[in-house]
């Protein structure tokens, strides 16, 4: 069963084609990697995706909801995480779990539940009451991750969600991202560690406002006679003629 | 001439915590030879952005001595700001002012002006002048970086501090970024840099891991591989996930993480892989490869951070 499926979703800011007909489909519990160069347009295809951005042409279906028309029902049905914006630094972490569990509409009881659960699983139930700012960035990634799962959705959307974190870090991150996709959440993230890439069940590149490819990370290594992903990526990306500004 | 250009010796810091004073940084020290690229190595909250801002002069240690370039960061702090570069972590530029603004904006304050070192800047200047009425808020990451590199440039300092340059960047945007710091040691400047890359670790003519506010290890890139204590076997298979959950639950394994598509393995000793190989084969099939591999700066890190989690 597809969770997300887009045909020829197109993004015009004036006479600038930021995302350019792009077309791909994105299976029940997969995880598939979003990469690009900075300025090929990710951001924006994810934003259609998440129903916070009406697309110019095209069609897209996000957990069988509509992007023009059912823009609701998609941010009740998926999970977001970026670096750049996660939980409130100012409100303790057990705060955030009541928030967040809030916003998505779970009762009290729910919430109880799933707060015990998350802690637990972090090995974090000394901290509840402490400051979100006042936890090192690794913790409030795996955090923010956990949160962002909260309502069981069908699919979570993670933004570099491992930007600036170190190397034992990641890799326990990644662990978490395994585990929501065995539990049947698709996961569509983006990054830019190309190891990373590696564990992604397939994976698109785009360039200039278009995938470039698209397969699973030994295709595309076949197919660009790469070792590793990390040339994959390269090859393309030197092909952009759009300047990233 | 001076060896080094930063020395930083038994420096410590404190915060005001909740529950008490928290170390940033614990007795601090290293030394950063004149002309050279170091790199300081460590996870979120080790205490490297501490230690910028004490070399920078902007925050003073509780106890310990820093120099730059034989000048005490305490005592003369005025003359070492003339000459250093600082790029902070976070963007720190001014968002609302266009990217020529920022530029003349730093030029005048170091009393130059853009042309000055324009040899120095001319590469990445060129990349950001199809751009230079764009508020700098409004520029994507890597140019941001770009701008704010320019900045740090402009008045051609002796030393050069960057907090995390490429964190967010694309891997190209990333490779031109080290291609300009090599340009730049080439002109004799020195350049202190902190990274979460590995990859970037290894450009480094030496390099500290810092965690929890304590150096662990110092030397080049290659020093510290060869230091590393243990054969590392690459495990590859199908199914790399269910692989690297089989691994973790053998005895004899003392520590198994996903690299790309396969999985790094350290066993207890060395006549445990044997063992490894046999269970391997009878519960998870054939078909995995278990060969011996060369450590890499990031089982090196790996090791120095999970020592220092027990």
């Amino acid at each position: 069963m597809m969770t997300i499926e887009a045909e020829n979703l197109t993004k015009r800011f004036g006479d600038f084609i930021a995302v350019d007909s792009i077309s791909f489909g994105v299976e029940r519990g997969e995880i598939f990697g979003f990469l690009g160069a900075n300025g090929a347009g990710k951001s924006t295809a994810m934003r259609m995706l998440c129903g916070l951005l009406t697309p110019t042409s095209g069609r897209a279906k996000v957990a069988g909801f509509d992007v023009y028309t059912q823009s609701e029902q998609i941010k009740r049905n998926i999970g977001y995480m970026s670096q750049k914006f996660s939980l409130y630094g100012d409100l303790t972490v057990g705060e955030n779990i009541k928030f967040w569990g809030g916003l998505y509409g779970l009762s009290y009881s729910e919430i109880r539940a799933r707060k015990s659960e998350i802690m637990d699983v972090l090995g974090m139930g000394s901290l509840e009451n402490s400051f979100v700012n006042s936890l090192p960035l690794g913790w409030k990634q795996k955090l923010s991750f956990s949160i962002s799962i909260i309502h069981n959705p069908q699919i979570v959307f993670l933004d570099e969600p491992t930007g600036g974190v170190d190397p034992l870090v990641r890799r326990k991150f990644w662990e978490m991202i395994f585990d929501a996709s065995r539990r049947g959440i698709t996961v569509f993230v983006t990054t830019h560690y190309l190891d990373e890439a590696e564990y992604c069940d397939r994976v698109s590149v785009m360039v200039d406002g278009k995938i470039r490819a698209m397969g699973s990370p030994s295709e595309l290594k076949r197919k660009f006679s790469q070792e590793k992903m990390e040339g994959v990526f390269k090859v393309l990306a030197r092909t952009a003629k759009r300047k990233s500004d | 001439m001076l060896n080094n250009i930063i020395t930083v010796s038994g420096v410590s810091k404190f915060y005001a915590g909740a529950s008490g004073r928290v170390p940033a940084l614990v007795d601090v020290s290293f030394d950063v030879p004149q002309g050279c690229i170091f790199g300081l190595i460590g996870p979120d909250g080790a205490g490297k952005t501490t230690t910028f801002r004490i070399i920078a002069t902007l925050m003073l240690p509780d106890c310990g001595e820093v120099t730059v370039s034989g000048l005490s960061a305490k005592r003369d702090y005025r003359e070492i700001r003339r000459f250093i570069g600082y790029m902070p972590g976070r963007f720190s530029l001014y968002q609302d002012l266009s990217v020529q603004e920022n530029l003349e904006f730093f030029a005048r304050i170091f009393g130059v002006k853009i042309g000055d070192n324009l040899g120095l800047i001319e590469g990445i200047y060129s990349q950001l002048e199809p751009f230079k009425n764009r508020l700098a808020g409004r520029l994507s990451g890597g140019m941001k970086q770009k701008l704010a590199l320019c900045c740090a440039l402009i008045h051609c300092p002796r030393l050069l501090l960057l907090d995390e340059p490429t964190t967010g960047v694309d891997p190209v945007s990333r490779q031109e970024l080290w291609e300009i710091l090599g340009a730049m040691r080439s002109k004799g400047i020195s350049v202190l840099v902190s990274t979460p890359y590995m990859d970037e670790a290894m450009n480094c003519d030496k390099m500290a891991f810092i965690s929890k506010g304590k150096i662990l290890k110092t030397g080049s890139p290659q020093n510290i591989i060869d230091s590393f204590p243990q054969q590392v076997y690459r495990v590859r298979g199908p199914d790399a996930f269910r692989l690297l959950k089989f691994l973790r639950g053998l005895p004899c394994v003392r520590s198994a993480y996903s690299f790309g598509d396969s999985c790094h393995v350290c066993v207890k000793s060395t006549s445990d892989i044997g063992d490894v190989k046999r269970l391997l084969a009878r519960d998870v099939g054939p078909g995995i490869k278990v060969e011996e591999f060369s450590a890499s700066l990031e089982d090196c890190f790996i090791r120095l951070a999970q020592n220092d989690d027990n």
